[in-house]
């Protein structure tokens, strides 16, 4: 229904059930506020956001407030100004104001004038979210130019012991955003005000750390607070963004969508990346991991050739053309070439191409090795498997092999929502895990007999445990199975089973980023190089039980981990570095862009492809753009086929890598993360 | 009904059980017993008696002779001198200082002082609270019987609403009209809360209420659950009220027994029970919204409103919110009508009003009086006038977010049209009586301590607010005060009142205003002259 109401004389039309705030907003007025928060509900809590109503004695604040038919509401009065501006000078009471005060402020951003240390000249830092802080904007627009009462500083320690983000309570406004959006988005408890009148803080139960309380480190509260008070360690003194860019997070089949932060200083560099909707936080993963991959000291930047262990820096040119060499030699089936299921579609389309032409058989996929007899499975399942947004329609939800504790806590809102809402949620894991605490159900099989649980409930005909499980499976009218990339990889087939049985619908989570892509784009497996003379490495490790003669072509975005005896290492684009796509789990495609220049010498993956195509002679890699390769990608027949053997060398990757190496290994707090999970099992 | 020839009544407030009147009253007992007078004689444990100087009190009626403190040595000479032989045991006699509160009363009923009007209290220290037998020969559950008999709920709401009965929780919200709300409200299940966090300083009432007539309070709660359409209810007790919780637990133990409680009661298809929630020591909870908060697990911060809680109130149920002395006087309405109310009070604030008085006085304790009455009556009656010495400079009432009475206000009648008319707020029915050695720049300190302490620190307005009224009444106490600190006390305190979300923040302001309204001359001495007329901020070399 349609309401009218006046907003300083400027008649407009609102919602019923829209509050004075939103109506305004959607309208063009400006409101100051801190505590509204897109897809919070309202708080009332800053008090700055105060407008008058005529007929009513009071100012109510209009985020609190409903629209009603025939309103009549002033936002600027003299009178609430005069409120605001007291508000403010209040808030200022309680917060450091050096970066809004200082009359050196603007100038000071530009030449950096001010003296800190003898001969250093240099600029202040006196908050991360200097110049990019909801309370610099809102003091401007009111146009405060000084505090009014003395500063009572809070003096409290940064906290700094827990990965990923420091936390200043001095600069906390309290605005209980952070929360707000822990509780609501999350349905995460983590933060709370503790204490209370003047000394209220936003903090853990007990002053825990918030590893040892469960935070999940999805980073929502830090996207939320309008101050400096939460901040990404890896940007906390990069200072306020140039441009954000969209793109896809390269490290799950969910493929999130994120915004990338990047900051123009003579070379452009990804400082942060940010959920592209505040509402749809990322997982640690994507949120966090993303700075510390790319600017890893273990990058790859320039060629190498490696001749008996000796290495030297030829530069491209030359050391594609001893790779080429190298191939052309070879014999088919003397050469092998092995992706990586990171891979982006487009790589995975030429490296299939070029396989074909050189071997006669399509790619090995690495991840092969760790699906092992289950891949053909898996690809069904894949294939099948929908998008989490189809969560919200289930009547039950089964949670097989599924831990959001950490990676991809983001899916942990539908649980939640579903619990809300009056579905069942069931989840079945042998191990402590997120929701095993607040599922309807936790069947806990014994290590070992998870996949003969599966058979039970698959026969129907369960006792004890699985008896109410089967009972509700039997009576759901809309089941979904949430399947996680740890039962995919141990028991694809019982799954499977399971799925048919119930006639279920199905989102599989592999931990790849284009695992669907690989199965769909590339063919492969069927080709049985027992012992290449020659091992293209795309984006995978090297094979520990390969042959030391063995010449290895390693393109990559990082150093290999072992060394190489003989081979050229070919310095690849990492995500953000190189445009391309992939599929998500639901078979989605998704763009990844090119945020900044690759780092060294790197070139996109494809190029390089192309490159080593046409020193072969080989033709079909004319390629001169990305979008030329997806545009024939895209049209060629899906393979969904991937038959064949595993060759024995092949080196299975973990469920958590990127291009062949453990994220952990390249992002400090993941290997934090990691030996909590130890720890807690 | 059985009539006996004494009454004896053994103090039982917290205090007094610690210094042992459990033994007593087992003494006493044990004496009676062991000369047969058990049939003449009933002896109780009465709860608090309103006068701590001589405890554990010993009362006997119809004397109304007052025994304390009384050991246990002291009773076989007591009974037998007082029951058996029917003397005075002169020696154990409590001093012939004034009688106060609860005592007063009792020797009223002798004819000895002007009335207090007792409704909310006329049990209360007659009976004995752990006996529901006690109350209901005491006319208890009556009122409960004729509503499920009776009444249709429509009966109840119509008769509460006439009786003009308004909130006695600090608002004087009329009650049936709230009740009315919770009535209409759609709901899949209703709710009856029973406030009695009582954290305002210097007020106990509801405690004394609780401790002294516990079954009272459930009967109001099953007569406005059943008028509501609720099916369930919660008492939300301060944590520090040990003795009243117990008494609660023990009174709904009795009542299902007795089939006042549970489900069919009266096998008038009527289902009601009743759950203690202990608060936890913030005063923050006794505000409704951030009571039911608190109820349903979470940190007691007050919601928006609206909606209100009788629309949304416990776990989204339309939730009816009423202090203590509010329901304790429902059942008296229910018994002798709207029109009989009515003829107590003004004719805007029907009804008593329990005050404790504090201070400067003489006799200090608890009264309950028609509303309407003025401090001056107050002092002089029931406190029977300042301490030798002294003169009356200003009352504080309510609490905390009560108002300051000067001296030119004290012949206001203090009802709930007083605060709109004059200023002059009842607020929790403290009234803390102070006399010229008090110096209005500490008062407002103290206060201001309590609300930074106390707010639940969510907005800005109150949390800051408080912290920067407080630094400054600091620094004006400390002799380095400026002139232009007390516009910034003015701004503070207006603003607070306007910006802040709950009542807390909105009356925090209060004591500033009226600090600056009666006494400006006074706090302008501290900062123009660096003196304190009290004498007492540190400033004045006193301390
Ligand atoms: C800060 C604050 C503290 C309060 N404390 C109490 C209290 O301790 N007891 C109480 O009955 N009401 C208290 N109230 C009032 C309640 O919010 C509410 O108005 C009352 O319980 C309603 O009952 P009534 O209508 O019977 O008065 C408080 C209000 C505020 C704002
Ligand atoms: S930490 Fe940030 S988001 Fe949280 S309450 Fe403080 S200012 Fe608001
Ligand atoms: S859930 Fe997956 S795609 Fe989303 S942020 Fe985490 S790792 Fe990235
Ligand atoms: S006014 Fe004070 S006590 Fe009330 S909600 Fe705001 S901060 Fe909390
Ligand atoms: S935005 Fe309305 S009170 Fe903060």
């Amino acid at each position: 229904m349609s309401i009218s109401l006046s907003i300083n004389g400027q008649q407009l039309a609102a919602e019923a059930g829209q509050t004075v705030l939103l109506a305004a907003r959607a309208n063009g007025i400006y409101i100051p506020t801190l505590c509204d928060y897109p897809g919070l509900p309202p708080h009332g809590s800053c008090r700055l956001c105060i407008v008058q109503v005529k007929g009513r004695s009071i100012t109510p604040t209009a985020c609190t407030t409903l629209v009603e038919e025939g309103m009549v509401v002033e936002t600027d009065t003299p009178l609430v100004k005069e409120l605001r501006v007291e508000v403010l000078r209040m808030l200022l009471a309680e917060h450091p104001g050096t970066c809004l005060f200082c009359p050196e402020h603007d100038h000071c951003q530009e030449c950096m004038v001010t003296l800190r240390k003898t001969s250093v000249t240099t600029g202040c830092r006196t908050c991360p979210a200097d110049m990019q802080c909801q309370l610099q904007d809102v003091v401007d627009s009111i146009g405060l130019e000084s505090v009014a009462y003395p500063v009572r500083y809070r003096a409290l320690p940064v906290e700094r012991e827990d990965p990923f983000f420091d936390r200043d309570y001095n600069l906390c406004v309290l605005c209980s955003r952070c929360i707000r959006v822990c509780e609501s988005l999350h349905f995460n408890n983590i933060l709370a005000y503790v204490k209370r009148g003047s000394e209220t803080r936003v903090g853990t139960s007990f002053g825990k750390s918030h590893i040892e309380v469960g935070c999940s480190f999805c980073g929502a509260c830090v996207d939320a607070c309008p101050t400096g008070a939460l901040w990404d360690k890896t940007s906390r003194w990069d200072g306020k963004p140039d441009h954000t860019v969209s793109s896809t997070c390269p490290f799950c089949s969910l493929g999130c969508e994120v915004s990338l932060q990047i900051k123009t200083n003579g070379v452009d560099r990804i400082i942060s990346c940010y959920p592209a909707q505040v509402e749809k936080p990322l997982c640690v993963k994507g949120r966090f991991g993303v700075p510390e991959l790319l600017d890893h000291p273990g990058r790859l930047k320039t060629p190498i050739r490696i001749s008996q262990g000796e290495v030297t820096h030829p530069g491209w040119e030359e050391t594609l053309h001893l790779a080429s060499e190298k191939v052309a030699a070879c014999c088919p089936g003397e050469a092998a070439l092995v992706v990586s299921a990171n891979c982006t579609n487009e790589e995975l389309f030429l490296a299939d191409k070029l396989s074909r032409s050189l071997t006669g058989g399509g790619t090995i996929l690495d991840a092969a090795a760790r699906y092992g007899d289950g891949i053909e499975a898996v690809q069904r399942l894949l294939h099948t498997s929908q998008s989490p947004n189809i969560l919200e329609d289930a009547d039950l939800i089964l949670c097989l092999g599924m831990d959001l504790q950490y990676y991809q806590a983001n899916l942990e809102v539908f649980l939640k929502q579903a619990m809300e809402r009056g579905a069942t949620v069931i989840t079945l894991n042998e191990k402590e895990h997120v929701p095993g605490r607040y599922a309807s159900l936790w069947l806990q099989p014994g290590s070992g007999e998870v996949e003969t649980m599966l058979g039970r409930l698959a026969g129907g005909l369960g006792k004890r445990d699985v008896a109410d499980a089967i009972h509700a499976l039997k009576a759901s009218k809309n089941p979904v199975f949430l399947v996680g990339d740890d039962y995919l990889v141990r028991m694809a087939g019982a799954v499977e089973k399971l799925v048919t049985t119930y006639q279920a619908s199905v989102v599989a989570i592999p931990a790849e980023g284009n695992l669907y892509g690989a199965l769909r784009v590339a063919t492969a497996l069927t080709q049985p190089a027992t012992n290449p003379k020659v091992l293209y490495l795309l984006g995978t490790t090297v094979p520990k039980d390969i042959h030391p003669g063995t010449f290895i072509i390693y393109q990559n975005s990082h150093m290999p981990a072992v060394q190489i005896q003989n081979g050229v290492l070919l310095p690849m684009a990492a995500f953000g570095e190189t445009c391309g796509s992939v599929f998500d789990q639901a078979g989605k495609l998704r763009n990844l862009t090119a945020a900044v220049q690759p780092s060294g010498e790197g070139l996109p993956g494809w190029e390089i492809i192309c490159r080593l195509a046409r020193l072969l002679a080989i033709n079909g890699f004319d390629y001169v753009s990305v979008n030329e390769v997806t545009r024939d990608l895209v049209s060629a027949a899906p393979s969904w086929q991937m038959t064949g053997r595993v060759p024995g060398w092949l080196a299975a990757p973990g469920g958590h890598d990127y291009l062949g190496k453990p994220l952990a290994d390249m992002v400090a707090g993941l290997k934090q993360l990691n030996l909590q999970v130890q720890e807690g099992k | 009904m059985k009539t006996y020839r004494s009454l004896v009544l053994v103090s039982s407030d917290a205090r007094s059980l610690e210094l042992g009147a459990q033994q007593v009253f087992q003494k006493i007992q044990q004496e009676v017993n062991r000369l047969g007078l058990d049939e003449e004689v009933s002896v109780s444990m009465v709860g608090d008696v309103g006068r701590h100087d001589a405890i554990p009190m010993v009362i006997v009626y119809p004397e109304a002779a007052i025994y304390g403190p009384v050991k246990v040595e002291d009773v076989p000479f007591l009974v037998e001198e007082h029951l058996y032989k029917g003397r005075i045991a002169a020696g154990l006699q409590a001093s012939q200082r004034e009688l106060s509160g609860r005592i007063a009363w009792i020797s009223a009923r002798k004819g000895t002082l002007p009335a207090e009007k007792r409704v909310v209290l006329e049990r209360a220290g007659v009976i004995d609270p752990d006996n529901i037998e006690d109350y209901i020969l005491h006319d208890g559950y009556q009122a409960l019987g004729k509503t499920l008999s009776e009444m249709k709920p429509e009966d109840v709401l119509d008769i509460i609403k006439k009786s003009g009965l308004q909130g006695r929780g600090g608002a004087g919200f009329p009650t049936g009209m709230k009740w009315s709300f919770v009535a209409k409200a759609p709901g899949k299940k209703k709710y009856v809360v029973c406030n009695a966090d009582e954290s305002e300083p210097g007020t106990f009432k509801d405690r004394l209420i609780i401790e002294g007539d516990p079954h009272s309070i459930l009967e109001a709660m099953i007569i406005a659950g059943y008028a509501v359409g609720a099916t369930e209810g919660y008492i939300y007790v301060r944590g520090e009220y040990a003795l009243a919780q117990t008494r609660l637990r023990n009174a709904i133990q009795q009542a299902k027994e007795f089939g006042f409680l549970g489900n069919n009661i009266f096998d008038s298809g009527f289902d009601f029970d009743i759950h203690i929630h202990s608060g936890a020591g913030a005063y923050i909870c006794g505000e409704e919204t951030a009571l039911l908060e608190s109820i349903e697990g979470k940190r007691g911060e007050p919601r928006i409103r609206p909606p209100y809680p009788t629309t949304s109130g416990l776990w989204g149920m339309p939730t009816l919110v009423n202090n203590v002395e509010t329901l304790a006087n429902v059942p008296a309405i229910i018994q002798h009508g709207a029109e009989w109310y009515r003829s107590i009070g003004t004719p805007s604030s029907p009804g008593t009003k329990v005050y404790t008085i504090l201070g400067n006085v003489n006799v200090t304790g608890l009264i309950e009086v028609p509303m309407g009455i003025t401090l001056r009556e107050v002092i002089a009656i029931y406190g029977k006038g300042m301490k030798e010495g002294s003169s009356f400079k200003l009352a504080q009432t309510g609490g905390s977010s009560g108002s300051i009475i000067p001296a030119s206000l004290q012949d206001t009648p203090m009802d709930f049209d007083s605060f709109t008319k004059t200023g002059v707020a009842l607020g929790s029915g403290a009234l803390l009586i102070c006399d010229e050695e008090t110096c209005v720049v500490d008062l407002a300190k103290v206060l201001l301590q309590f609300f930074r302490v106390e707010s639940c620190g969510k907005c800005n307005p109150c949390r800051i607010g408080t912290e920067r009224s407080y630094t400054i009444l600091d620094s004006i106490s400390q002799g380095t005060g400026t002139l232009k600190d007390l516009e910034d006390l003015k701004m503070l305190s207006d603003k607070m009142t306007t910006l802040s979300n709950c009542g807390l923040g909105q009356t925090a302001g209060t004591p500033l205003r009226d600090v600056m309204n009666y006494f400006r001359a006074e706090v302008e001495a501290h900062i123009r002259l660096k003196v304190c007329p009290a004498g007492v901020c540190p400033m004045s070399g006193r301390h």
